[in-house]
């Protein structure tokens, strides 16, 4: 009576472990290949003063920074802070038309930094959208409060975004973050005197 | 006979398929039309007394229709077609309103079924300085329902609307609560 | 022979799932705008609005006039100007959408530096029964300028609402220096 029993056990085990296989399987690879990613070492580049980054979405070569000096379309800066401003050349290398350049740059050596402000040189006003293909030379500001010592050498993030025709979610394009992608060591210059105003 | 039912409820498992899905995408379907079409105008309340409606709480009745750009009310013509409408109603309430006044809607509709939206706060209220420079601009629908009034009092609610001269003569102003729809007033402008 | 018959079963009917898989339209396209496509100089009717596209010019130099004050903008590429007429058919509505794709196929919103400029048709509402006249402003490089094509919507982004893609035409568009905006136009 014994032997009968455990064949037929035996064989219900089999097909129990031939039908999960499948999914086994799949989670076994996923797991192996987002294990894999991660093992690639984090090294992230540096890359000298007034060299374009591509980013993704965006081109951008930093240029200096500067602090202190009014906003660029004449706006005061708010009481008990002060400015931190870096001149950068930004190209929008996107198919489309995209104001989404804030989070492009971090600031690593300033604690609790705010969104900068992004103003456009040519018209010395701020920045909205910029268009594809057309680099501007931009200036993007950073009000710290006024008792913050700031550090000779600004150290900078620029941030990645990689693209995905179809995303998880809805099958539609969009722009992802990728993680950081350059690391630019910028001089920190006080603003030179302002022009006397006509 | 065993498998002989088996196959008829196999069978009948497999037909009534598609009419599950049906019903289930149905019945889905259905809760979402009976919320859109209770959010929308699409009842109109009919009056009893001549010129006077009773909704939300209120009576309501046209006070004043002015038409302007023809140079027969003031002196201003308007280039082309272009007319500008000004409608003053009248709510005198007999119930304690509440919270009944929510979300107004007011538009003006011609018998085709175009639709004209008042226009914005602050052209209105530029425009009513230039007709009436002295008075205070009358309050649209919108900041009224905020402060309704209270039991038999009576409040005046004027909105602007930007028209064609061909439609003028043919216009209703429309007006609804977001907690009254999908009951709504229409009151022909007489032009 | 059941064996075959079994084995043609499955792959014809991975065949079919994968087709209909591979066909299906994505979530945005079903939800995404009604094209509606035209021409410029004729009227491009969609069911909620219309455009008629008269005139295109392009110029290095826009000024115009803000409060007292003259304000210039330049362009690294080359500024577009279209003056058009919209009409709503059934409700107010704006027209706000405003998009031209160049000839590579890139998107170029209409350019909000020029946004305060007079004679805008974003920040017009438009009546039914009343025509309405103004001009959109693109800032675009110049080898973009080619095979342009208009893209008119309420607003960016429409979801199963109206969208209207008129082309623009190729000949005759004269690039000037500078262009005065005026209260009526360019």
């Amino acid at each position: 009576m014994l032997k009968p029993i455990s064949r037929k056990t035996n064989k219900a085990l089999l097909t129990k472990l031939l039908a999960g296989i499948g999914g086994l399987l799949a989670a076994a690879i996923s797991l192996g290949y987002s294990l894999y990613e991660k093992r690639q070492a984090e090294i992230i580049p540096q890359v000298a003063i007034a060299t374009p980054v591509d980013a993704g979405r965006w081109k951008v070569s930093l240029n200096g920074g500067v602090t202190g000096g009014e906003m660029p379309n004449g706006s005061h800066i708010t009481p008990g802070k002060q400015a931190i401003a870096i001149d950068m050349v930004l190209e929008n290398l996107s198919v489309e038309s995209a104001n989404s350049y804030r989070h492009l740059i971090k600031l690593q050596n300033i604690p609790d930094a705010p969104m900068p402000q992004f103003y456009l040189m040519r018209d010395k006003d701020i920045l909205w959208d910029m268009q594809p293909m057309m680099p501007e030379v931009v200036k993007a500001v950073w009000q710290v409060p006024a008792d913050l010592s700031l550090p000779k050498e600004l150290r900078v993030m620029v941030e990645g975004e990689t693209f995905k025709p179809r995303d998880n979610l809805y099958a539609a394009p969009g722009w992802f973050p990728s993680g950081s992608v350059a690391q630019v060591a910028l001089p920190l210059a006080p603003a030179p005197a302002a022009e006397a105003r006509p | 006979m065993a498998p002989d039912r088996e196959r008829k409820l196999w069978w009948l498992s497999l037909l009534s398929l598609p009419v599950l899905v049906a019903a289930a995408f149905g019945i889905n379907a259905w809760r979402n039309i009976e919320e859109y079409l209770r959010r929308s105008e699409s009842e109109i309340v009919t009056g009893t007394d001549a010129g006077s409606l009773d909704y939300a709480g209120a009576l309501w009745r046209l006070e004043k229709v002015r038409l302007i750009g023809d140079g027969r009310d003031t002196a201003t013509r308007f280039p082309g077609d272009m007319r500008l409408v000004v409608v003053r109603l009248v709510a005198t309430a007999h119930d304690d309103i509440g919270e009944r006044w929510n979300q107004c809607q007011v538009s003006l509709s011609d018998d085709t079924g175009r639709r004209w939206q008042p226009l914005d706060v602050t052209l209105s209220n530029d425009i009513s300085r230039d007709l009436e420079p002295k008075v205070d601009p009358v309050k649209g629908c919108g900041i009224t329902s905020l402060a309704p009034p209270k039991r038999n009092s009576a409040v005046m609610i004027e909105e602007k609307f930007v028209v064609p001269a061909d439609a003028a003569s043919k216009l209703a102003v429309r007006l609804s609560f977001a907690s009254s729809r999908p009951k709504m007033i229409s009151l022909p402008l007489g032009l | 022979m059941r064996i075959v018959f079994l084995i043609i079963m499955i792959v014809l009917s991975t065949v079919v799932l994968a087709t209909l898989q591979a066909t299906t339209p994505p979530y945005a396209m079903l939800t995404g705008p009604i094209m509606t496509d035209g021409r410029q100089g004729e009227t491009v009717a969609a069911t909620t609005f219309s455009a008629q596209i008269k005139q295109v010019q392009k110029a290095k130099t826009l000024a115009w006039d803000q409060f007292g004050r003259a304000v210039e903008r330049q362009s690294s590429g080359t500024w577009v100007i279209v003056s058009a007429e919209l009409q709503a058919m059934r409700e107010t509505m704006p027209v706000r959408g405003a998009t031209i794709i160049g000839m590579s196929g890139r998107l170029y919103h209409q350019s909000q530096r020029a946004q305060a400029a007079p004679n805008v048709l974003s920040a017009k509402t438009v009546q039914p029964g009343l025509p309405t006249t103004g001009i959109f402003i693109f800032e675009i490089p110049e080898e973009e300028t080619r095979n342009m094509v208009l893209v008119l919507s309420r607003q960016y982004g429409p979801q199963l609402e109206d969208e209207l893609h008129i082309t623009l035409e190729q000949n005759g568009l004269v690039s000037r220096g500078r262009l005065e905006i005026g209260k009526n136009g360019p």
